[in-house]
C-alpha cells in the first residue's frame, strides 16, 4: 500500500536502555497499526548517523544518557538539526530538568510510564504531536526569483523539502531529501521528464512545504547536473518555441527519459526560458573537469574559482560571517556569474537574464 | 562622500537584516557603520578593503561586473564598486525574506552618488 507507507510517521527513540527500546518498538509498532515507522539509537552517535540519512516526524530523547544527558543532546540537535521536533521522555523527571527541556525547545516533556495505561497514554501524546507540528514552509510568487533558485537554495542547505508548483498551464511536484533532488511529477509524467518540465515553467506561484515521502523515487543523480541539464534543455528549446506556449507532446530526447506514464504525452510544458546560459563548468575539488558546456577556456575559469576560495577564506577570517559559500556577480545588461566553491564540487556559470536584482 | 552616504540610509526605513555597511572612498579611506554587535568598524572596514583590492585583481572573468554578492552561511555582502574606487559594501544577515530590491536600490543610488561628492568628502574628511 504505497500511500500508506508515503504517510507513515518516522519516529526515532534514543535511549541507553535496549530492552526499552526493544519493548517501545514492538508496542507502538502495534499500536500504530503501521501508521508509525519506529527506529531506535542506543546512543548520540546512532541517532546522528540515522537523522543524517532521514528526516523523522519526532524524535524522543532520554534525558539519563552516558557521555551527553538527553538535554545537551536536544541543545546539540538544536543547532545541528534546526527545525527538528524533539520530544523528551525521562524515567527520572524533575521539575528543572522539564524547564530547561521546554526551554531548549522539546515540545513535550513526558515521564516513562510504569503501566499499560500509561504507555496508552504516551503513544497517544506522541502521535499527537507528530500529527500537529507547525508545516513550516513558505509560499510565494516566482516573478523575480526562478525555481532553479530555489531549488538551490534547498540542496545547497542540505534540506528536505517539497516545492509544490502552479501555474495556469500545469503543476507538480520537486522532492527534496538531504539536498537531493529524488523525485519530481507533472501531471502524469515522473522522474527527470517531469522535473525538466518543471523548471521550462515561468510565471506561477510555489510552495515550499515540508518533506513527505514521495509515491516513488525517480531520480538519481547529482543535483547540479540535474539542473544544469535543464537550463540546457531550456536554452536548446527557447528559440524555437514562441512565447505563451501551450502545452505541447513531450519531445523524443533521451534527456527527457525519466519515467513516463501513459497519458504523459499532453504534460509536457517547454515555454521559453527567461535565462540564457552562456557557460557552465563544473570541477572537482581537486579541479577535474565533470561537466563543461561553451567554456572557452576552463584554466581560467578554475583559477577564477580558486582565487575566489582563498578569497573567501582569507573574508571568514577577518570577520565573524561564517563560511564562504559563493559569489554572484552581475553585470550590465543583465549579464550574470555565479560562482559556487564547495571542497568537493567548484561550479561556476555564466548567463544573461533579464531578472534585475541578485538572489 | 561620507554625508551622502548617511543620506543614502537616512533617506529611507532601515533595512530589515542590515548588520553592517562599509564605504571605501577613492583615495582608499574607510568609513563604516555597525547595526549591531556582530562586527567592529574595523572587521568591515578590512573586508571591504579585502574585496576591493581581491575582485580588482581577479583573473579569468571576462565581465565588468557592478555588483557582487558575496554569499557565507551566515552573512551576505553585496558590494558595489564605482569606476572612481569608491566602494559600498552592505553586510546583511544571510536568511530569506531580506529586503533584496531596497538593497539593490541603495547600492544603485550609491553608484549614481556625483563624482563631486567624493570631491567633497575628500575635503571634508
Amino acid at each position: 500500500m504505497p500511500s500508506a507507507i508515503a504517510n507513515r510517521k518516522r519516529f526515532l527513540f534514543v535511549d541507553d536502555d535496549p530492552q526499552f527500546l526493544a519493548g517501545i518498538r514492538q508496542l507502538f509498532t502495534e499500536k500504530s497499526h503501521g501508521r508509525w515507522e519506529v527506529l531506535t539509537a542506543e546512543n548520540h552517535a546512532q541517532a546522528l548517523a540515522l537523522l543524517s540519512k532521514q528526516r523523522m516526524e519526532l524524535v524522543v530523547l532520554d534525558i539519563g544518557m552516558p557521555v551527553m544527558d538527553g538535554i545537551q543532546f536536544l541543545q546539540l540537535l538544536g543547532r545541528t538539526h534546526p527545525g527538528q521536533a524533539v520530544a523528551m521522555l525521562t524515567g527520572r523527571s524533575s521539575e528543572e530538568r522539564r524547564r530547561l527541556s521546554l526551554a531548549s525547545g522539546a515540545v513535550l516533556y513526558l515521564e516513562k510510564p510504569l503501566s499499560a495505561d500509561g504507555f496508552e497514554a504516551v503513544f497517544a501524546a506522541l502521535d499527537s504531536v507528530a500529527g500537529t507540528q507547525p508545516q513550516a514552509g513558505f509560499q510565494g510568487m516566482m516573478r523575480r526569483i526562478g525555481l532553479q533558485d530555489v531549488l538551490q537554495m534547498e540542496c545547497l542547505a542540505r534540506k528536505s523539502s517539497v516545492l509544490e508548483i502552479f501555474t495556469g498551464q500545469a503543476g507538480g511536484r520537486i522532492f527534496i531529501c538531504d539536498g537531493s533532488i529524488v523525485h519530481a511529477e507533472c501531471g502524469t509524467v515522473r522522474g527527470e521528464g517531469a522535473l525538466y518540465s518543471l523548471l521550462g515553467l515561468r510565471g506561477g506561484a510555489f510552495n515550499l512545504a515540508p518533506f513527505v515521502e514521495p509515491p516513488q523515487r525517480s531520480i538519481e543523480g547529482q543535483w547540479e547536473f540535474l539542473l544544469m541539464e535543464a537550463a540546457r534543455i531550456n536554452d536548446e528549446a527557447a528559440p524555437t518555441l514562441p512565447p505563451q506556449q501551450t502545452p505541447s507532446p513531450a519531445p523524443e530526447s533521451p534527456a527527457l527519459s525519466g519515467e513516463v506514464g501513459p497519458e504523459a504525452s499532453d504534460t509536457r510544458v517547454p515555454p521559453p526560458s527567461p535565462v540564457r546560459i552562456d557557460e557552465i563548468l563544473l570541477t572537482s575539488g581537486a579541479g577535474e573537469v565533470l561537466f563543461d558546456s561553451k567554456c572557452q577556456s576552463p584554466d581560467n575559469r578554475m583559477q577564477l574559482l580558486t582565487q575566489l576560495e582563498e578569497m573567501g577564506r582569507q573574508l571568514s577570517a577577518l570577520a565573524p560571517i561564517g563560511r564562504f559559500e559563493r559569489l554572484e556577480i552581475r553585470a550590465a545588461a543583465g549579464e550574470r556569474a555565479v560562482c559556487l566553491v564547495r571542497p568537493d564540487r567548484r561550479l561556476f556559470v555564466r548567463s544573461a537574464t533579464a531578472v534585475a536584482e541578485l538572489v | 562622500m561620507k554625508r551622502a552616504v548617511e543620506a543614502l540610509f537616512q533617506g529611507r526605513p532601515p533595512l530589515a537584516g542590515l548588520a553592517a555597511w562599509c564605504v571605501v572612498q577613492p583615495d582608499g579611506a574607510t568609513f563604516s557603520h555597525c547595526h549591531t554587535d556582530w562586527f567592529k568598524p574595523a572587521q568591515v572596514e578590512r573586508a571591504l578593503q579585502r574585496m576591493t583590492t581581491g575582485v580588482q585583481n581577479l583573473r579569468g572573468l571576462e565581465m565588468q561586473p557592478d555588483l557582487w554578492c558575496w554569499v557565507f552561511d551566515r552573512t551576505r555582502i553585496y558590494m558595489t564598486l564605482r569606476p572612481d574606487g569608491a566602494a559600498l559594501a552592505l553586510f546583511a544577515e544571510n536568511r530569506p525574506g531580506l529586503p533584496v530590491t531596497e538593497i539593490d536600490a541603495v547600492l544603485q543610488e550609491f553608484r549614481s552618488l556625483p563624482a563631486a561628492a567624493a570631491e567633497s568628502t575628500r575635503s571634508s574628511g
